[in-house]
């Protein structure tokens, strides 16, 4: 009979449990154990680390100075996200939030060992890090977090929906701090940029993930940056062994993180106010007028579109153009407006008698409710010639009967024959 | 119509002709009666809430039966408890009532239910639902499983009073995320348990350690819910219900529900070769009698042992009812494999009577609403008295006169059962066993359980010791699964643990199976079965069409498949070797050792064998070349050496034929002694000397009869990773199982000339390893006594 000990090591030896053999660990060889910066605060559930970095507001990140995100209007993101209670906020509101975590899900066993929290606070902006020393400390650090959440109405994420408030939300109730429907995070007044930053530049960029966009908009270029999905590996080194440098690359890619955040709020809050003298590229604009015909704005969406249509109808007939109608036109299909949308499909169709797709969404047009069947079988015998395919030859076929059938000339019995 | 020419079979007729003067008599060997039985009534708890009561009365439920009112007084009482009673004695009740009677009153309170399946929490949904809506009460009632949408699963959340899913969903969709669910946990009241029965084995021992998990994370939120259990019968209901759930059990098992006449009927197929005593095969001799019993209008279930026998059964009925010139969709297959909507419509035929008669594996052997049958015939032993109970339930659930039929395979274990039918009819049902302790299924859920709550200082976990939970966890902190800190052990890994723990089979993904050219996926196997199912050339059956394998993507799990209609199916050879990893206690020593341990299987799937269909001849035989599957178990182990086989006056040739055919026979006793299914004991021949001990895997395959100096042994090994404790209790009883095993051999028909039911049949057998066998036993005997 042998010990408990001995028979696990040679039932389940460490191959078959070590679950994170398949990634290399991104440690920075240099081993020291020094002291992490900021300071201890304490709290009545024992001391938290804080990190606290000031910047005046003229500090630039990228292209631009973190000040002039201050200094942006909010007025049009009620209706943008479609949360109402966004109404009446200003941009110095806003607490900017980005948690690094032991895991990539969010089971109860994930937990934020690292919270960034950025704010506005008369000239500077200062960015808090609490971190977690130690697993036990967790306590202590969501309750600097309340305070600190308290202190601020709106909260400003990447991707925070989905990934940082669910952590955080499943944390404060698992260490009792906040019940269960008091510490739903998500129903605080939230902006998630990732939401717009999709909406917008979805089109004119291969991803939109933040690295991208610092890349691609913001102009801001990290140096030997941690990957995120490294992360947690890094915080468990860090644990087992108290080598500080395995999470100093974790701090200041969490610094980072805060830092863009508030530059690329400036970016899409700027970008998606639907003003018609912005100009913009057509990926852009197309993002943002879909945005707002889904939010069941079309005056503004459609305003958006048909400005610009309006501004580049020269004899020189743009593709772009083109592009805009149709997507004026899908677009207000798809918020119910058809009216709009014949609109939209009848200019394209002025300016191109065979543009397929304007051929097809009138025919829909006309022949749904048989509006106007004997125009909807022209443009149906149009779109054959163009696009000839047995799918057109029966559409023809299905209309003629239809148009028959209404004028009264063919039997229906005969219908069967056909 | 009366007086047709040809009068149409009855039941009775038929009933008539197995037990009576008819064509069948001769092979029944035994035939029970379970009498009628009337009902014992009881009374409603005084205090029952009115609109309930109300609801009871107005759905013609006027009065409960005994069992029924004992066990709303238990639970009303505080107690927990464990319930089992036969099949269709109204066991839902029990749970519902005062589960509802509680709800009305506190609001507040929450109830988990869980079912083994989806399917019969789906049904159960329904039968609780229609009697909250009765009592027009706001009560939500939810089922939450994988098919719940993720826009619902926040109302189930939020809502449900009463949440009913499966161990499979509460293990890693409710446990890992318990936080979202807290309403739940901080107001559960109530758990129940129904169908106790199917959570045995292994996978019984991942439940325990779901239960145990749940009532952690209950503690947590500070409540402390009372469980309900229900249970077909078995031998050990209360001590199953407790070593699930760790607690205290109150047993109700007095049913007072009352029942029609049962018949069941024990049939040995006819000897077609009296010289080789080749018995027809069950296949045919369950067809025959469940095509007559269509044909005559008697709504008849069968059940199958495999998959594979689902099909052929199916295929042969469906023939003799076109002969019969009647429909072949009146009878339909059911079995695993087959998609959920695919069952769902049969089910509903069933209900409907558009379905008569069903194929089934034991998939149907829980309780889904089908209706009642009026008969139900049994192709081989299911493993189990109580399976046997179980299914034969299945026929007159409503009462009425009903028949099951048993037909006999030709193993050793039908046979025994068939020849001495009091055992099978008289005994009582075998025990469910679990083995929470089993290493595998426990380092696991600790895993899942650190990851849900960290281990505070001091904390068991199960069935542990204080020291042994500190014990495991330390070894998951070496590995860097936890970390320490001030006595606490916090989850450490990147990974989700729950999701490589799966309950039903040991990390093991399911093959799909995909026909050529229509890209279209036929059914899923499970990895075991897809050794020996889907290898290249096999012929896959599904739904009475036959499939042949053009390759197997054993990396991705996926068999392609094109339809063939072939004369013949395919079935497959495979090859054990076991090697001892660690020997725990040694009942003998010298000559001959009696031992049991932990131990490593590999199995190698080896080749495969044609059968043509109707003829059952061998048409051919395939190479298969699949990686070995390896199981790591406990096993007990009889080994013999050299000097002592020497002694005999045999050939050492006789003397290792007499060790596998004693093994044969031993294999069988066992089974019967601790009640337990033929396949829950794996049987192999081995060598157990220190070359592979030490050795393990990479030791040179044991041929025994090749190399002079080679201990033979008999291991009887644990069917599952970690095992169910099987082991240590043969080896406890082996001096007990050699008795029987040398009376088997005594006493057999077969007269030493080696049969299935005694030491097997071989093709090198003759008297002389009869002889041989019988010496061998005699002397472990005398080994084993002191």
């Amino acid at each position: 009979m042998t010990s408990l000990t001995a028979r696990l090591d040679r039932a389940l030896p460490s191959s078959s449990l070590d679950e994170r053999s398949v990634e290399p660990l991104f440690v920075v060889a240099d081993a020291t154990q020094r002291e992490l910066g900021g300071a201890l605060r304490s709290t009545p559930y024992g001391p938290c680390r804080v990190i606290t970095t000031r910047y005046p507001l003229t500090h630039t990140h990228g292209d631009r100075a973190l000040g002039t995100y201050a200094s942006q209007p909010l007025a049009h993101l009620p209706q943008l996200t479609g949360d109402p209670r966004l109404k009446d906020r200003v941009a110095r509101d806003a607490l900017f939030l980005d948690i690094e975590a032991t895991g990539l899900d969010h089971g109860a066993g994930t937990f934020a060992f690292l919270i960034g929290v950025g704010l506005f606070e008369g000239d500077s902006f200062i960015l808090h890090q609490l971190f977690l020393d130690d697993p036990s400390q967790e306590r202590a650090m969501l309750h600097v977090l309340i305070e600190l959440l308290d202190s601020r109405p709106m909260l400003i994420t990447f991707n925070g929906k989905s990934y940082d408030l669910t952590v955080l939300g499943s944390r404060l109730v698992m260490q009792r701090l906040w019940t269960e429907r008091e510490c739903d995070l998500k129903l605080r007044p939230h902006l998630d940029l990732l939401h717009l930053t999709r909406s917008l530049e979805r089109e004119r960029l291969p991803n939109t993930r933040l690295g991208t966009l610092e890349r691609e908009i913001l102009d801001f270029h990290r140096v030997d940056d941690v990957p995120g999905h490294l992360v947690p590996a890094c915080y468990h080194h860090f644990l087992r062994t108290g080598e500080t440098s395995a999470v100093e690359g974790v701090i200041e890619h969490n610094l980072h993180d805060v830092l863009s955040m508030v530059t690329l709020a400036d970016h899409v809050v700027g970008r998606s106010r639907p003003d018609p003298r912005i100009y913009r590229e057509p990926e852009e604009r197309d993002g943002l007028a879909r945005l707002l015909l889904r939010r069941r704005a079309p005056a503004s969406g459609l305003a958006v579109l048909a400005n610009f249509i309006q501004e580049t109808e020269a004899p020189s007939w743009a593709t772009e153009t083109a592009e805009a109608l149709a997507t004026a036109a899908v677009a207000a299909r798809r918020a119910l407006l058809p009216e709009r949308s014949r609109y939209a499909w009848e200019r394209l169709l002025e300016r191109d008698p065979l543009h397929e797709e304007a051929l097809r969404g009138l025919i829909r047009l006309e022949s749904r409710g048989a509006r106007d069947l004997p125009r909807a079988l022209g443009l149906a015998r149009r779109l054959e010639a163009v696009a000839p395919s047995p799918a057109a030859t029966r559409r023809v076929q299905r209309l003629k009967r239809r148009v028959a059938r209404s004028s009264g000339r063919l039997p229906k019995t005969d219908l069967c024959m056909v | 119509m009366s007086a047709s020419l040809f009068p149409r079979r009855t039941f009775d007729d038929i009933l008539e002709d197995l037990t009576g003067e008819g064509q069948h008599a001769s092979h029944v060997t035994g035939h029970l009666i379970r009498p009628p039985r009337s009902a014992s009534w009881g009374a409603y708890p005084p205090d029952l809430h009115p609109s309930l009561l109300d609801a009871l009365r107005r759905r013609g439920i006027e009065q409960p039966y005994t069992h029924q009112s004992d066990a709303m007084e238990r639970v009303r009482s505080g107690q927990h408890l464990v319930l089992t009673t036969p099949t269709a004695s109204g066991k839902t009740l029990c749970y519902n009532v005062p589960v509802l009677d509680t709800l009305l009153r506190e609001p507040d309170c929450r109830a988990l239910y869980l079912f083994p399946t989806k399917a019969l929490a789906q049904d159960q949904y329904v039968a609780f639902h229609d009697l909250v809506e009765a009592v027009g009460e706001p009560i939500g009632t939810f089922t939450f499983d994988g098919d719940t949408p993720p826009d619902a699963r926040r109302a189930v959340r939020d809502h449900g009073h009463v949440v009913m899913t499966n161990p499979d969903m509460l293990h890693s969709g409710i446990l890992p995320h318990h936080t979202r669910w807290a309403k739940l946990f901080e107001n559960l009241r109530f758990d129940v348990i129904d169908e106790l029965h199917t959570y045995r084995g292994i996978f019984g021992s991942h439940v325990a350690h779901v239960i145990r998990r749940l009532r952690r994370i209950a503690k947590h939120y500070g409540s402390e819910p009372q469980f309900i259990c229900c249970s077909a019968t078995i031998a050990n209901p209360h001590e199953l219900a407790r070593q699930l759930t760790d607690l205290d059990m109150r047993l109700v098992d007095r049913s007072g529900a009352p029942t029609g006449e049962q018949n069941l009927v024990c049939y040995n197929p006819p000897v077609v070769n009296a010289q080789l005593g080749i018995r027809a095969g069950v296949v045919r001799s369950a067809t025959k009698i469940a095509a007559d019993l269509l044909i005559s209008g008697v709504s008849t279930i069968v059940f199958a042992g495999s998959r594979l026998h689902v099909e052929v059964i199916l295929k042969y009925i469906r023939e003799e009812l076109r002969r019969a010139r009647l429909s072949p969709d009146l009878v339909q297959g059911y079995r695993g494999g087959y998609l959920p909507l695919q069952r769902r419509r049969i089910e509903a035929g069933l209900r409907t009577g558009e379905v008569r008669g069903v194929v089934a594996t034991n998939a149907l052997e829980l309780g889904v609403d089908i209706g009642s049958l009026d008969a139900c015939v049994i192709a081989g032993y299911p493993g189990s008295i109580a399976s046997l109970w179980q299914q034969s339930g299945r026929a007159g659930r409503r009462g009425g006169r009903s028949l099951t039929v048993y037909v006999a395979r030709s193993s050793a274990l039908d046979q025994f059962l068939v020849t001495h039918p009091d055992h099978l009819l008289g005994s009582s049902p075998e025990h469910a066993r679990i083995n929470p302790r089993n290493l595998f299924v426990l380092v696991d859920h600790m895993k899942c359980a650190a990851f849900e709550l960290p281990f505070e200082p001091q904390e068991t976990y199960a069935d542990l010791e204080a020291s042994e939970t500190v014990e495991v966890l330390e070894h998951l902190e070496r590995n860097q699964v936890l970390h320490e800190s001030q006595g606490r052990f916090h989850w450490m890994a990147r990974v989700f643990p729950a999701n490589s723990v799966n309950l039903r089979s040991f990390h093991e993904e399911n093959f799909v199976v995909i026909e050529v050219p229509t890209d279209r996926v036929l059914a899923e196997v499970d990895f075991r079965s897809a050794h020996t199912s889907l290898h290249d050339h096999a012929i896959y059956n599904i739904d009475s069409h036959q499939y042949q394998v053009e390759r197997l993507d054993y990396e991705n799990h996926k068999a392609y498949v094109r339809k063939v209609e072939p004369d013949y199916y395919t079935t497959a050879m495979t090859h054990t070797r076991v090697a001892v990893l660690d020997e725990e206690d040694a009942g003998s020593q010298g000559d001959v050792v009696v031992a049991h341990g932990e131990v490593l299987v590999s199995r190698r799937v080896v080749g495969f064998k044609k059968i043509r269909f109707h003829t059952n001849e061998n048409v051919g035989y395939g190479d298969i070349t699949l990686p070995d599957q390896e199981m790591h178990t406990t096993a007990c182990w009889i080994s013999l050496s050299q000097e002592a086989l020497d002694a005999l006056p045999f050939h050492r040739d006789t003397c290792v034929d007499g060790l596998r055919a004693l093994s044969h026979a031993l294999h069988t006793t066992a089974t019967v002694a601790l009640m337990c299914a033929g396949q829950d004991i794996g049987r192999a021949m081995g060598d157990e000397s220190a070359a592979n001990r030490v050795g393990g895997p990479a030791a040179p395959s044991a041929a025994p009869g090749n190399e002079a100096d080679f201990d033979p042994t008999v291991f009887l090994y644990d069917n599952m990773p970690g095992g169910v404790g099987l082991a240590p209790e043969i080896h406890d009883r082996m001096p007990e199982l050699i008795l029987s095993a040398l009376a088997l051999m005594g006493d057999c028909a077969c007269a030493g000339s080696g049969c299935p039911t005694c030491m097997g049949a071989l093709p090198g057998y003759s008297a002389e390893t009869h002889s041989a066998a019988r010496a061998i036993g005699a002397m472990i005997q005398g080994a084993l006594s002191p």
